[in-house]
């Protein structure tokens, strides 16, 4: 049926051994604010990953960075083995021309803290433009599908709604829906639940639940303590533009290292 | 009437409307204003509503009348696509697309549109000869004489369509900028290109704020392309000074020349009504009735016509 059941945890693919995200040495400057200073970050073929820290930390510049919204000045990032955004020849870095760079987009789904969906145009049409437009798919095969990952998230009846008359809640599931018709690799989620009602992050964290079990690859930058806990096979701790801790839940939320992770833990908890 | 209307919280409220009266004193002293004026009008000979009757559907009026719509209708076309490039040009970030279109907005909003129509006119003085060719001495694909080139009709969409451009490029650019630069991104991240993003998602966004202006520039060059007159083509008002400079008529074909103008801006005005509403989608929960759905909701329930009747007496 769909990418994420044909994927599984496998190591077994062709770039078996390569990890899905290989961030190092990252460093991002808007201006003369260095937001990023020097990142190293590793995810897994099929691992959860939660990116936590205060704001201003660089969390969601770091997941822009990752699928090239965000150019980076130092360092590199690989996503399945390719250097996001650039081409290596002859030891220099070349921008990808646009074509190039919107396959390796296109692979890679986005989840915004604000949804972002198209507003002119209902939930269904929001999930085909993509299929449609960049991998050529044709009207009714990309329909079909749009509403089975409807039926997914649990929006089945709702294809001809526009955004305006859905919830925050069901806008997200929508978002993600979007984001799983291009059937990507990876998928980023930039505080999926953060602009949510509270009685309406659960059913975007239960459809993200159930992405993880399926062996999606994601990284969530999250606030989510108890979904970070339970989903997340790794959280990366991050403050000031560094990484600083990482490690399974278990270890970094319940017996953190370093003083600034128990800081910030004590008052989110 | 209160005696009948018991409150019971089982049913939907059927509350008494707030009485406006204000607007029925407002709209009964402006219509008795209206009238006494429309009176004085048909009453006064000096109008000679016989000559304009005569006149407005007379041949020589209804070709002006043609030229004058097929020409708006082609300056907003050129006005319109090549406004629409030149904002995005604008936007673009490529500094050389960017910088053509700030110099060509520059040009054409600067100077008035009278001189362009006059400049377009008589480019044959300026260029006896004009030629399309392989610059710097290459051979020539096109020439001819200036004048042949540039008849009165191509210097009037010429100067109308260029100039509109570039008042049309700011109206877009103004939408584009309107529309949240999320959905740029939510584009980008889904792996959709520039222009895709572009004409996809941007722009029908853009076209509800685009939109109201641009159906105000359209009503508006319906009456600039009169200024067409002083370069000799014979659009409806030229038409209507013809018909004047021989029967000395002045008054009554103005309001031959008038009456047309009205009928048109009137159409333009219902056709943005109805254009509004088709990119209001996804926009506003439940779009408003049209006119007609309105009236018919009025005329199904007659009971609460009153406060109603009174509002658009007013308006």
């Amino acid at each position: 049926m769909s990418s994420t059941d044909e994927r599984t945890h496998g190591t077994d693919g062709a770039s078996a051994g390569v990890p899905m995200v290989l961030a190092e040495g990252v460093h991002k400057r808007f201006g003369l604010n260095e937001v990023l200073k020097g990142i190293d970050m590793t995810v897994g073929r099929g691992e959860v990953v939660c990116l936590l820290g205060p704001s201003g930390s660089g969390k969601s510049t770091l997941l822009r960075c990752i699928n090239h919204l965000e150019p980076i000045n130092r360092g590199r990032i690989t996503v399945d083995g390719q250097i996001v955004g650039y081409r290596e020849k002859d030891g220099r870095l070349h921008e990808l021309p646009e074509k190039v760079a919107v396959q390796q987009r296109a692979d890679i789904g986005m989840v915004f803290q604000r949804f972002n969906l198209f507003a002119h145009r209902t939930a269904l049409q929001n999930i085909t433009e993509a299929p449609i437009l960049v991998k050529g798919m044709g009207r009714k095969q990309a329909e079909a599908r749009a509403l089975e990952l409807l039926e997914r998230v649990g929006l089945g009846d709702r294809g001809g709604a526009y955004p305006s008359q859905l919830s925050g809640g069901q806008q997200q599931r929508v978002a993600i829906a979007r984001a799983l018709a291009m059937d990507p690799k990876l998928m980023l989620f930039d505080e999926p639940t953060s602009a949510l009602d509270p009685e309406l992050v659960g059913d975007v964290l239960d459809v993200m639940r159930d992405l993880a079990k399926a062996g999606m690859t994601m990284v969530v930058v999250t606030h989510e303590i108890g979904f970070a806990r339970e989903v997340g096979d790794r959280v990366v701790f991050m403050d000031e533009g560094v990484v600083v801790e990482s490690g399974p839940p278990s270890q970094v939320l319940d017996a953190p290292q370093e003083a600034r992770t128990r800081t910030f833990l004590s008052k989110v908890l | 009437m209160s005696d009948d209307t018991r409150a019971t919280t089982a049913e939907d409220i059927k509350a008494v409307p707030v009485r406006h009266y204000g607007r029925w004193a407002v709209a009964v002293v402006v219509s008795v204003f209206v009238a006494s004026l429309l009176y004085s009008a048909a009453r006064n000979e000096r109008f000679k509503w016989d000559v304009v009757g005569d006149y407005l559907f007379s041949d020589r009026v209804l070709n002006g009348l043609w030229l004058t719509l097929w020409l708006s209708t082609v300056a907003v076309v050129i006005g319109v696509i090549l406004g629409t490039a030149l904002a995005i040009m604008r936007l673009s970030s490529n500094p050389v697309l960017s910088t053509i279109s700030l110099v060509y907005i520059w040009f054409f909003r600067g100077t008035p549109v009278l001189v362009q129509l006059i400049g377009w006119a008589f480019i044959g003085a300026l260029y006896p000869e004009i030629s399309f060719g392989v610059p710097f001495g290459g051979p020539d694909l096109i020439s001819g004489s200036g004048n042949d080139i540039i008849t009165p009709i191509t210097a009037a969409i010429l100067g109308l369509g260029l100039n509109l451009a570039a008042y049309q490029s700011e109206i877009v650019r103004a939408g584009l900028l309107s529309v949240d630069e999320g959905q740029v991104e939510a584009g980008k991240a889904l792996g959709l290109t520039g222009s895709q993003t572009m004409r996809r998602i941007v722009l029908p966004q853009a076209m509800r704020v685009i939109i109201p202006p641009t159906g105000n520039q359209a009503i508006d060059m319906l009456k600039t392309s009169s200024l067409v007159s002083v370069i000799a083509v014979s659009d409806l008002l030229y038409s209507v000074q013809l018909i004047y400079g021989q029967n000395y008529q002045q008054i009554p074909l103005l309001v031959v020349a008038c009456i047309w103008y009205l009928f048109f801006t009137t159409l333009l005005s219902i056709g943005q009504y109805y254009l509004e509403r088709h990119y209001a989608k996804g926009n506003v929960r439940s779009l408003p009735p049209t006119p007609l759905q309105r009236i018919r909701a009025r005329t199904a329930g007659m009971r609460f016509g009153a406060s109603g009747g009174g509002g658009g007496a007013g308006a």
